[in-house]
């Protein structure tokens, strides 16, 4: 009886160690000096590329339209209230964002600009703090600043 | 008839009809997935909030990441793909307590993504520095040239580009020597080499920034925010240079790249014609912007943009749709053949579907749809065409074109290069050693069910985690680190101490396809093919399954029997693997120590193994 005791109890120890979902990851290098170059190294590293790419079967457009918006939303509310406010990183993430979601040109998309806006009502911005980035943002265009308007008015 | 060991009395009680597409209640949804080989032989848990579901995954390194899922995904990829069954508890909420606990997990999720983001970055840094040092860094001779991965530049240069080289065009493309020309009235007669020559310098003045360890400070709550890496800037530049270089010579897509489709799957008219006409004239105003953005990857824009501008040209000439290939062939993953006919019919409603945007209206969103949905009809129809299974997993959600470009080190010396890799890697170093403090997987206290009671108890409990006036709309605190750290215990927890309203299971593919088949066929004779690997229907066994003989999850007092013959044909693929190993590498012994090993707890009425349907596809509908 102990035996199948301990038997039982170390079955069930093996269940907490290999509790919770392996993610799929490669941790593939990106880089290869010239002399070294092979074409394993090579596929390893477009997998690791194409990670954060889903295949087209497996997300709805709408779906990812929203989520991409969101995202924007979310994103923008945490950045405009984080000490550090480099517009670089900022620019550069939602690009990340975009190019996730399938848009390669963020910034002909009025969609982004709304939610920018959006997210600075969300992060409740004052008005000149809200004037100032709007206008950091909107490389002097009407219609970004309209659309960013927008997002925060409503 | 068989019946589950484990939840037995619940599951008959609360077993609903659940089609796929069934949707979640507002609320809270607290979510058990029962265990299978290989990715998680414990359980996993999960939250969800309405269609959102949240996990936290054990990643490589050792750590729990969160992941936002939706969940007609999360379910297919569960029950289908891994054969597993989810079962959920559901508590309704008020409005301003299920937004304050969806907001914190988003939270969660944007902060942990923003740090493991920065975490890719130093380690692409640390890369490109030790590629370009060699294997001596501090010997004498030169820095050389290292490869770097870059997205778009494959559409043109599959075979890799070297930005040194001089590219010489036979057959100009039309589209782009005219947009060159606007570019050039647009901002003058030498811009496209001013703007070459301006990138290279920029590219060999390029530096590391130093990194100051002493003031990293990850931490859970904060959002770590930083100007793009050396390895993202130099990457970057090297786009945009391609994508100069590919204008100013005029250069036309690796024919590959780009998609004719059958006229007869992808009809065309006038109409479609002015609409694209239309959208075109938009796309080449939204690329002669670009090389004045904002933004540092302009480049990646353009070498797609170009593309599909010349996909556009093709088509209005030829009168047939063609797009830019969105074709990525890491791996093959043939497509189940039970969902060939189901992914005909669904790629065909996802063109109409997508056709529904052909308005004047026409952005780049609309576009990518029809540029997805062009690929997989096609990816469909060639399939077809060469007598195999269509490889869906390939076809992407948007264009990528990655390809290797040489990557000239900047101009320094060698001492420099390596004080920058030795500054990195301690920065790098100290990083790892934080998010490990911060994220790291605990054996006891910090685990997939655990983490979630402890965001949960965070989001509710305010600031001092002494506000307890919002948890009793949830219920008691569960102790995510007493029993309640396995997944199932957990799931039993939450049962016991929260408001559940109601519950449902989600069988996995094997006991649904069982459910749906007893009213066709005899239902003994179904059990009987149905219940083991050599006569199955509803499963194939694969290589990425160990070998077994008898599926034990739909069994009881007969697992333990089930559980000899499966540890019997683990032990033997075990013994054959032993002989094997200078043959195979040890891959029949591993295989059969871990079928050894998940046949264990099936000889005390545990169950674990479940076999897996890999090949099978989630086929999103809009």
């Amino acid at each position: 009886m102990f035996k199948f005791q301990s038997f039982f109890l170390l079955v069930l120890a093996a269940s907490i160690l290999t509790a919770c979902s392996f993610s799929e990851s490669s941790t593939s290098s990106m880089v290869s000096s010239e002399s070294s170059k092979s074409s394993s190294a090579s596929s390893e590293s477009l997998g690791k590329l194409l990670g954060s790419t889903s295949s087209a079967s497996s997300r709805s457009s709408e779906t990812q339209k929203q989520t991409y918006e969101r995202k924007v939303i979310d994103y923008t509310a945490e950045f405009v209230t984080s000490s550090k406010g480099d517009l670089q990183a900022y620019r550069a993430k939602i690009s990340k964002i975009a190019q996730d979601a399938g848009i390669t040109n963020w910034e002909a998309d009025r969609g982004t600009y709304v939610s920018i806006g959006k997210g600075m009502r969300k992060a409740e911005l004052s008005q000149p703090q809200f004037d100032a980035f709007r206008q950091s943002l909107s490389d002097n265009q009407t219609w970004k600043l309209d659309a960013i308007t927008e997002g925060f008015g409503k | 008839m068989h019946k589950p060991a484990k939840f037995t009395a619940l599951q008959l009680w609360l077993l609903l009809v659940c089609s796929l597409t069934s949707e979640l209640a507002l609320g809270l949804d607290y979510l058990y997935i029962n265990a299978n080989e290989g990715s998680a032989s414990g359980g996993h848990a999960a939250i969800g909030f309405d269609q959102e579901i949240f996990h936290f995954q054990h990643v490589p390194t050792g750590w729990l990441r969160i992941v936002r899922e939706e969940f007609p995904e999360f379910r297919f990829r569960y029950t289908e793909r891994e054969n597993r069954t989810i079962y959920r508890h559901h508590l309704e909420l008020p409005g301003p307590t299920e937004s304050r606990l969806r907001e914190s997990f988003n939270r969660v999720l944007l902060i942990e993504d923003s740090q493991y983001e920065r975490l890719e970055a130093l380690q692409a840094d640390e890369r490109l520095l030790t590629a370009w040092l060699g294997q001596y860094p501090d010997d004498t001779q030169p820095i050389q040239s290292a490869e770097i991965l870059a997205k778009g530049v494959g559409i043109f240069f599959p075979e890799g580009w070297n930005p040194q080289q001089t590219i010489r065009t036979t057959n100009p493309a039309q589209t782009l020597l005219e947009l060159a020309e606007d570019l050039r009235k647009q901002y003058g007669p030498d811009f496209i080499s001013q703007t070459t020559e301006q990138l290279q310098q920029e590219l060999q003045q390029l530096r590391p920034e130093p990194l100051d360890v002493k003031a990293l400070q990850l931490k859970e709550d904060a959002l770590f925010s930083s100007k793009p890496a050396f390895s993202e800037r130099y990457t970057e530049s090297l786009q945009a240079l391609a994508a100069l270089q590919v204008l100013n010579n005029a250069l036309a897509p690796e024919p590959s790249k780009l998609i004719h489709l059958n006229p007869t799957l992808a009809p065309w008219d006038k109409q479609t014609a002015q609409t694209l006409k239309v959208y075109r004239a938009k796309l080449k105003n939204q690329l002669l912007a670009m090389p004045q953005s904002n933004r540092s990857d302009w480049g990646f824009s353009l070498l797609v943009g170009m593309a599909r501008l010349i996909a556009l040209d093709e088509s209005l000439v030829r009168n047939q749709w063609v797009v830019l290939s969105l074709r990525e062939d890491e791996r093959s993953v043939a497509l189940h053949p039970d969902q060939l006919d189901e992914a005909a019919t669904w790629a065909k409603l996802r063109w109409q579907s997508a056709q529904a945007g052909l308005t004047q209206a026409l952005e780049e969103w609309g576009y990518v749809r029809l540029e997805q949905a062009a690929n997989l009809i096609h990816e469909i129809e060639l399939a077809k065409r060469e007598q195999r299974s269509p490889n869906l997993r390939a076809i992407k959600f948007s264009p990528i074109g990655a390809a290797s470009v040489v990557a000239s080190p900047p101009e320094q010396d060698k001492a420099e290069l390596l004080a920058y890799l030795q500054n990195r890697q301690t920065y790098l170093a100290e990083f790892e050693n934080q998010m490990g403090a911060l994220y790291g997987y605990q054996l006891v206290g910090r685990n997939c069910a655990s983490e979630i009671f402890r965001q949960i108890d965070l989001s509710l409990k305010g600031e001092d985690q002494n506000d307890i006036q919002l948890y009793p709309e949830v219920g008691e605190p569960v102790d995510g680190a007493g029993l309640a750290l396995i997944p199932f215990l957990a799931f039993e927890s939450v049962r016991l101490n929260w408001h559940v309203k109601t519950s449902e299971v989600f069988p996995s593919r094997r006991l649904r396809l069982l459910t749906q088949s007893e009213t066709q066929a005899n239902p003994y004779w179904l059990q009987l093919r149905e219940s083991n690997v050599v006569t199955a229907q509803f499963y194939r066994w694969h290589s990425g399954d160990s070998i077994f003989l008898i599926f034990s999850d739909d069994l009881s007092w007969l697992r333990p029997i089930a559980g000899g013959f499966n540890l019997a044909s683990g032990l033997g693929q075990t013994v054959w693997g032993l002989f094997a190993v200078p043959f195979d590498g040890g891959a029949n012994l591993h295989k059969g120590a871990i079928g050894f090993l998940m046949s264990l707890p099936e000889l005390v009425f545990f169950n674990i193994r479940k076999g897996s349907n890999p090949e099978l596809e989630y086929l999103a509908t809009d």
